[in-house]
């Protein structure tokens, strides 16, 4: 379970809690705050007022590369791989403490899952496809068999049969217990694989709920083009 | 009467040289404190400055016109050309690449620099240096403490003419766009290639600056020679920015003076308490002070003694990027 | 013609190879050019001689020659620990004031404060030991015959092969290690390096440790084939420069290729233009690469 309550003057007042195996897809406009908010549980800004939790651990004050360890994965938006490295390597730097013969097998346990990268170990990432990348970005994240997998606009730039592709990873995540919260612009892509739904406007919560009850809500149009709503007291 | 004509001259020519260094520390100014354009090689536009003046006056004018205000005038000129046309061209190599390359690029040419000045004899002179290089005022030559006054008067009166048209130059749109260029470097990235136009432009006047702090002092001393101009030379004009206050032309000034006192103290110091087989162990004890002292600078007061006065930033705010 | 020009250049260029893959490594993880790198390699040259002399000063033993070769064993244990004392030196510098700039200014605070400790090191290294030259050893060593009318010495060819066995392992290091992996994160992007999970502090740590270890090294060997100086290193600087920013900035067999072209390329122009002019080799080549290929022979795409 993780629980967040921060108050910037960019995301003000978001509360969320996140169960295992969910996926929490958080939608709103340009400008809303998801990335801001995303990038603050993993640990790339720090909150003036709030706190994240995961489980019993407070992970607030931690800097970013302990968060890991933790069991927090982030998969950000833009370079989310190294280019320069090979596939293998991009996947062996995700996992520390552990001996290269156990990292191997690792490796080798996600690779089986991902066919396509499977075929390209030794490829610098940058010559994979947009989609092979994400796919990459979404391994390496899975290495350390995180408890959480934070995703920022995981669809941005994909052809529509990668996008397909993509959920039905996530789903298979979710499945075994992971707990998934994304970010996305692409409002159909995200009702389609989400268990839950938060649209966040100005910085604040706006709506909440399933998906099947919000895509046929009015108020979710209206956030997105610009109406005004009361905000969600939490 | 003597004795007091001998002070007088020593604090006069004290005076102007730590005028002229501060006149190359207000080029330096405009390329870091005003740009962020980190130059390494500053000795060697002040060796250039000044080895050009010295040929345009000692070999390359018509002798009637040696020797005269006239041809002095020239030289500066000359010596201004020079250098900032040189900083035009490392600006124009290295202003769109990695951060440091320019800094690598001015180290490169401090060395090369050096290294013509010593070995092409021909047109250098070689390890002496040249010599005779008219000084304003011939007729005050043999009375040292008035021509030093004199000499401190005109390059006094250069500096303030300096001092003025920066200051101007600062609050002009020109200035107000370099500093948006600092401040904000979106704002310069929305410029697109301009801002590196008008970075190379204050480079450049920077340059011309430093060519002419060192022409000037080819002529309030009559000689030179390459050794003066060695990386602690550079140190020191880069101490005066970094003690004195940076962004900021009262601060380099002051910065100035104070280094170049510390200098000359220690240097008294020097020639005091060391033997004279020790003098070279004592040059190298100045220098790790004076490292000291900037180290410690820019580790407790890294905007100098006298900080740029905090201009009102203007109200309009930064979009953030989207959600 | 006779080509011992060449065989010059190519120790020269080993020599140049080690100080110019530290300089690669840590311009691109570090993020600035370091000019106090070329400190490192004096004082790495001066603190073997230091240590010897005082273990020397404790024990009555003399540094002797093994072979041909002008150091030996004893020697080259004082200049590992000397290697781990410049490292250490480096550490202290990063502790004290580099990272302290780091978290506050931009990059450029951090090119001139190296600005200023490489001439203050210098200026230490004056006050300590002052500017004679001095010598590991005092033996002449005899330049024997390789074919081709070459010659080299025994220490030559020792520096040549040293050079070649050390830019391999590191180079291995780079590739086939985790700290290797890190590295090349880091220096491609240090943030999302952090995002998976990668301690970047301490890689830069490590990156500092291995530029001043090799630095040290390549001190050595400067001052075995020919003389120790406190300007030793900061002579070397621009050539290094040169080396590093020609084979592309993080790549180290970049970095030893660009070394060997700028060493061949001063030995040429000491053979048939004039050794005065050995320095300017390197602004040349500099200057060349800026305008013609900024990202070097190997360097990745800005």
């Amino acid at each position: 379970m993780a629980g967040y309550e921060p108050a910037t003057p960019i995301v003000k007042g978001v509360d969320l809690q996140l169960a295992r195996g969910e996926i929490l897809a958080v939608l709103g406009p340009n400008g809303a705050g998801k990335s801001t908010l995303i990038r603050a549980i993993a640990g790339l800004l720090i909150p003036c007022d709030g706190s994240v939790h995961l489980g019993d651990v407070d992970l607030t004050r931690q800097p970013v590369h302990q968060r890991c360890a933790q069991g927090l994965a982030y998969v950000p938006q833009l370079e989310n791989v190294f280019a320069n490295l090979s596939v293998e390597d991009n996947l062996a730097l995700a996992v520390d403490r552990m001996s290269s013969t156990a990292r191997r097998d690792r490796i080798r346990e996600l690779l089986s899952r991902y066919a396509e990268l499977a075929a390209r170990t030794s490829l610098p990432a940058g010559r994979l496809s947009g989609g092979q990348r994400q796919t990459l970005a979404v391994a390496r994240a899975l290495m350390a068999r995180p408890q959480v997998l934070l995703l920022d606009e995981p669809t941005a730039g994909l052809s529509p049969r990668a996008v397909t592709e993509l959920t039905r990873q996530l789903r298979d995540i979710a499945t075994e217990g992971v707990a998934i919260m994304l970010v996305e612009q692409n409002v159909r892509a995200a009702l389609a694989v989400a268990d839950r739904v938060l649209v966040l406007a100005d910085g604040q919560t706006r709506l909440t709920g399933l998906p099947a009850e919000l895509s046929a809500d009015p108020k979710l149009a209206a956030i997105y083009l610009g109406g005004r709503t009361t905000a969600l007291s939490s | 009467m003597d004795h007091l004509s001998g002070w007088l001259a020593y604090v006069a020519q004290f005076s102007v040289l730590a005028l002229i260094h501060g006149l190359s520390g207000l080029g330096l100014n405009l390329q870091w404190g005003k740009t962020g354009l980190f130059n390494v090689g500053i000795a060697a536009f002040i060796a250039l400055g000044a080895y050009s003046t010295a040929l345009v006056t000692t070999a390359w004018l018509p002798s009637t016109l040696q020797g005269a205000g006239v041809g002095i005038v020239l030289g500066l000129i000359v010596a201004m050309l020079f250098t900032g046309a040189l900083s035009a061209a490392v600006g124009a190599l290295t202003l769109r690449l990695r951060t440091d390359y320019l800094a690598i690029a001015t180290f490169g040419i401090a060395v090369v620099v050096e290294l013509s000045l010593r070995n092409a004899t021909s047109v250098t002179g070689g390890p002496l240096g040249i010599g005779f290089i008219p000084r304003p005022f011939p007729m005050l030559a043999d009375r040292p403490a008035w021509f030093a006054c004199a000499n401190l008067g005109v390059v006094a009166g250069i500096v303030v003419l300096v001092y003025v048209l920066l200051e101007r130059l600062s609050e002009s749109p020109w200035g107000r766009v370099l500093r948006a260029i600092r401040e904000d470097e979106r704002a310069a990235l929305s410029l697109g290639k301009r801002a590196s136009t008008y970075r190379l432009q204050a480079f450049a006047v920077g340059g011309a600056l430093m060519g002419l702090g060192g022409a000037l002092e080819a002529h309030s001393i009559g000689f030179i020679s390459p050794d003066h101009y060695t990386a602690t030379l550079t140190f020191q004009i880069w101490a005066m920015l970094v003690i004195g206050g940076s962004g900021n032309h009262r601060g380099v000034l002051l910065g100035a003076v104070i280094v170049s006192a510390i200098w000359s103290g220690t240097g008294l110091a020097a020639a005091a308490w060391f033997t004279p087989e020790a003098q070279a162990q004592a040059a190298a004890a100045r220098i790790v002070l004076i490292g000291l002292l900037l180290a410690l600078t820019l580790l407790w007061r890294p905007a100098g003694l006298l900080p740029e006065r905090s201009r009102r930033r203007l109200t309009r705010e930064t979009q953030r990027p989207p959600s | 013609m006779n080509l011992q020009f060449l065989a010059d250049g190519l120790v020269d260029g080993a020599i140049l190879a080690l100080g110019a893959i530290g300089v690669t490594l840590t311009y691109a993880n570090l993020r600035f050019a370091n000019f106090a790198h070329g400190e490192f390699i004096s004082w790495g040259a001066y603190l073997t001689m230091a240590l010897a002399t005082i273990i020397g000063m404790f024990t009555g033993w003399i540094p002797e020659g093994f072979g041909p070769f002008s150091v030996g064993g004893g020697w080259l244990l004082c200049a590992l620990v000397a290697a781990i004392g410049t490292g250490a030196l480096a550490l202290a510098l990063d502790a004290l004031l580099f990272r302290r700039l780091r978290a506050r200014a931009t990059a450029i605070s951090s090119v001139m404060a190296s600005f200023g400790v490489s001439l203050s090191l210098r200026a230490l290294l004056e006050l300590l030991f002052t500017s004679r030259p001095r010598y590991y050893s005092d033996d002449l060593q005899i330049a024997v015959p390789l074919g081709l009318d070459l010659r080299a010495t025994p220490d030559q060819l020792a520096v040549l092969c040293a050079a070649i066995l050390i830019t391999v392992g590191v180079g291995l290091l780079l590739s086939h290690t985790q700290l290797g992996r890190k590295m090349r994160a880091v220096s491609e992007n240090p943030t999302l390096a952090a995002v998976v999970g990668i301690d970047v502090a301490a890689v830069i740590r490590a990156t500092w440790l291995l530029g001043a270890v090799l630095a040290s090294l390549s001190g050595v060997a400067v001052g075995m084939l020919v003389q120790i100086r406190p300007s030793m290193g900061s002579e070397l600087l621009l050539p290094l420069f040169a080396a590093a920013i020609l084979g592309g900035i993080g790549s180290v067999p970049g970095a030893a290729i660009g070394a060997v072209i700028i060493g061949v390329a001063e030995a040429a122009t000491v053979r048939f233009i004039g050794g005065e002019w050995r320095a300017a080799v390197s602004l040349v080549v500099l200057i060349v690469v800026l305008l013609i290929r900024p990202r070097g022979l190997f360097g990745s795409r800005p």
